[in-house]
């Protein structure tokens, strides 16, 4: 089974499910063995605010459900 | 624009969005540039010159990219520079700027720019912002094989050491060169890139892997050349993300673990900006937050602006009128006092104005605060074919179109690029506001609603308000219209709130209403001139008509001298050519409540919409007697002489708001989107609907109002 944030709240990188998300995070700095943890979302499908280690980020869902933490 | 000055030694700033590379460029060259901290907002390249002793260099600001693997086109400019020792940026030299306080995210474009062998020094800016804290900077120097200053931008703390180092790097660039790589290709990538040098024939093997993923959107490569790279690299397999990935990984195991053994950084901004998003992205109080900052900001445009607009109003009245009693009644004076500076007041006169939106967004924009409202609003401009960086654009619009369609580089999907560059002119910008100004104060009472809220400030909030609703509707329809495959994706950083730099606030407000004075002057000042000519001359024959059947009428009537001349006046404009070119277009306008005059001014602002209150101005002074630049008054004393009654109704003055809410009257807009779109088919539909828009939006408003 893979998690998400969005299933766990927080929790270590471990991988990611999509090649082209990859690329874009690790080059903002989310990488494999990143803290990550959800602060809030916006509602109806909305936004998701994202700290990963000591930056924040936006996200959309698709987003953050490619990012499988342990 | 300035352009690179070929003779010069180029030393390029590069950096990540958000590392003060941009306060670090004015810092340098001491030139005026627009500071934000918005990722993405140099979206095009500046140019400066640094003087340090007797050393002169260029310094060029690249815009700010995560990495040489970039998602939108405004960080593929960075890599596309470096990529070819051939371009006519490729820098010398460059100075790397890093946010110590976010040292580890930001090492990756670095360890790539390290790896092209291009001469680097590292500057770790927000130093002021660690200073107690353990961090050993020559560990990292040592390791890394680069040389190092540590700055403030904020304080100007290192800032003499740089300039030095700047000139050093300049001198001997042999010693900024890193002996480290941090990256060894595999045989494939290898054979890849000797397919490429084969045709590029450029040395350093990185470059040629550069232009093996990103060939197809190099111009330096011609198309026979990318059709052969293509064909070969799916012969061999070759599947470009992969090895990007690959790469990345690679380099972060290098640099992460020389950071661990250098440093451990925390940042109390962070911590701060934490507590402050708590309010400020909340679903509900942060976006009623946003909206209110909206309220005010509009009101202050109003309440702020009326004292100097009164006295560069009073300035430019009491100097036509000087024109006028001090000089004889020649053309010349005409040309001066009814053309020149009845036109050139006109433009001046809402400085005050846009200094106050400028200064408000400016200072939005360097907070930090639109990169949450980013966050707020995504999911809602998705709806509308768009992206939450759209609202971004939408809300620079409010200020000038042409910024706003230059940042919408920073929207990768092309999809909702389009739409957004479509829909943003529709924003209400700031050569609006001089129309809305004189129309609602024409026609709108000043009463308090609630107490607080002026009517006026009201109305005009509600023009932009229609504004934001003929965007979002008319994307809505582009959603539907135009078909894309391509993927849409948010993943943007939040950066840390920062106290906005006065300084550079008032840089940005210089330089914009300096950019407005300029680009709207000179055109206004040209149509002035080409108007007050259209408008005192005109067929001899008919102008000679004119003045008998005025003549005549003065006789039959007995009317008071300036009565008189206010009677010829206007019949001579009436037999002018602007009247002729006025009573031409007059059927078509006929049924939005424009009369020809009106029809003049809707001519001219299809340059620039701005230029019509100089039009105004021009008709009015030149078709009146009087020496009063006021040119409201003048519009309110406009008597129809088909029915009788004010020109300026409450219907027609509303339709011609709706009119100039919609048009797309920017010759330079138009321009920037042909540039940005690479080609005519999207200023040449933009043009088409909201023309359509704003005539049969103008003619509802009329029919439903009169």
């Amino acid at each position: 089974m893979q998690f998400s944030i969005l299933d766990k709240n927080t929790g270590t990188l471990s991988h990611f499910k999509d090649a082209f998300i990859a690329q874009r995070m690790m080059s903002m700095g989310i990488t494999p063995g990143s803290k990550l943890s959800l602060i809030r979302s916006m509602p109806h499908l909305g936004a998701y605010y994202i700290k990963a280690d000591n930056k924040h980020f936006a996200m959309r869902e698709e987003e953050v459900r490619a990012l499988i933490v342990v | 624009m300035k352009t690179p000055d070929t003779k010069l030694a180029k030393i390029a700033l590069c950096g990540n969005p958000n590392s003060g590379k941009s306060s670090l460029f004015n810092l340098l060259t001491g030139q005026k540039q627009k500071v934000a901290n918005y990722p993405g907002v140099t979206v095009d390249l500046k140019y400066g010159k640094l003087k340090y002793s007797d050393q002169e260099v260029q310094i060029i600001d690249l815009p700010g990219t995560y990495s040489f693997y970039p998602s939108s086109n405004d960080e593929l400019v960075v890599s596309r520079v470096l990529a070819n020792p051939e371009d006519e940026n490729y820098p010398n030299g460059i100075v790397y700027t890093i946010d110590i306080t976010k040292m580890d995210k930001q090492l990756l474009l670095l360890t790539q720019i390290m790896t092209l062998k291009i001469p680097c020094l590292l500057v770790l800016n927000m130093f002021d912002l660690v200073q107690n804290q353990n961090i050993d900077i020559n560990v990292i120097a040592q390791k890394m094989d680069l040389q190092i200053v540590k700055l403030s931008t904020k304080t100007g703390y290192g800032l003499k050491e740089l300039k030095a180092k700047v000139g050093e790097l300049y001198v001997q660039p042999q010693n900024f060169v890193s002996a480290n790589s941090f990256f060894s290709p595999s045989d494939q990538l290898k054979e890849m890139a000797n397919l490429v040098k084969i045709k590029t024939g450029f040395q350093n093997e990185y470059q040629n892997i550069l232009v093996a993923h990103h060939y197809a959107h190099y111009p330096f490569i011609n198309e026979m050349d990318k059709n052969e790279f293509t064909a070969q690299f799916e012969k061999n397999g070759f599947v470009s993300l992969d090895y990007q990935i690959k790469e990345t990984l690679g380099r972060y195991d290098e640099f992460e673990s020389i950071l661990k053994s250098a440093t451990q950084v925390q940042s109390n901004s962070e911590a701060q900006s934490i507590k402050l998003d708590k309010i400020l992205t909340h679903p509900i109080i942060g976006v009623g937050l946003f909206f209110l900052l909206m309220l005010i900001l509009f009101q202050a445009i109003f309440a702020w602006a009326t004292i100097p607009m009164e006295f560069i109003d009073g300035v430019f009245g009491s100097l036509g009128g000087w024109v006028s009693k001090n000089f004889s009644d020649t053309w010349w004076t005409s040309l001066l006092s009814d053309g020149l500076i009845a036109g050139l007041g006109g433009v001046l006169i809402f400085i005050p104005q846009i200094a106050i939106l400028f200064f408000f967004l400016s200072i939005l924009e360097q907070s930090g605060y639109m990169a949450r409202v980013v966050y707020l609003f995504d999911r809602f401009m998705q709806r509308f074919g768009m992206n939450g960086k759209s609202l971004v654009a939408m809300v620079s619009s409010t200020a000038c179109a042409i910024p706003a369609v230059m940042s919408t580089r920073t929207i990768p999907n092309s999809k909702e690029r389009i739409i957004t560059i479509m829909v943003s002119p529709l924003m209400s910008c700031s050569a609006r506001i001089p129309v809305y100004v004189i129309l609602i104060a024409l026609v709108v009472p000043t009463t308090k609603v609630l107490g607080i809220f002026n009517m006026q400030g009201l109305v005009f909030f509600g023009l932009y308000g229609l504004g934001i609703l003929g965007a979002l509707l008319s994307a809505l329809a582009f959603k539907y219209i135009l078909k894309s495959n391509e993927r849409s994706f948010l993943m943007l950083e939040l950066p840390d709130y920062k106290l906005p730099s006065i300084t550079n606030t008032l840089h940005v407000v210089k330089d914009k209403v300096f950019t407005f004075v300029w680009e709207a002057g000179r055109i206004i000042m040209v149509i002035s001139v080409v108007l007050w000519f259209l408008s005192s001359y005109g067929p001899s024959s008919q102008m000679a008509a004119a003045e008998q059947a005025g003549q005549e009428i003065i006789s039959q009537q007995n009317l008071s001298s300036t009565d008189a001349e206010n009677l010829l006046a206007s019949k001579k404009l009436e037999a002018s050519y602007a009247g002729h070119l006025g009573k031409l277009i007059e059927p078509v306008i006929e049924p939005l409540g424009f009369d020809w005059k009106i029809g003049i001014a809707l001519i001219t602002s299809f340059a620039a919409r701005e230029v019509f209150v100089g039009t105004m101005a021009t008709i009015y002074s030149v078709g009146s007697a009087d020496n009063d630049f006021a040119i409201q008054k003048k519009m309110a004393a406009e008597i129809n002489p088909a029915t009788g009654q004010k020109t300026f109704t409450f219907a027609v003055a509303m339709s011609l708001l709706v009119f100039y809410v919609f048009a797309m009257q920017c010759m330079s807009t138009l321009a920037v989107v042909k540039k940005e779109t690479k080609s005519w088919k999207w200023p040449i539909i933009q043009f088409t609907f909201m023309t359509l828009m704003a005539y049969f939006g103008s003619m509802l408003t009329y029919q439903l109002l009169s």
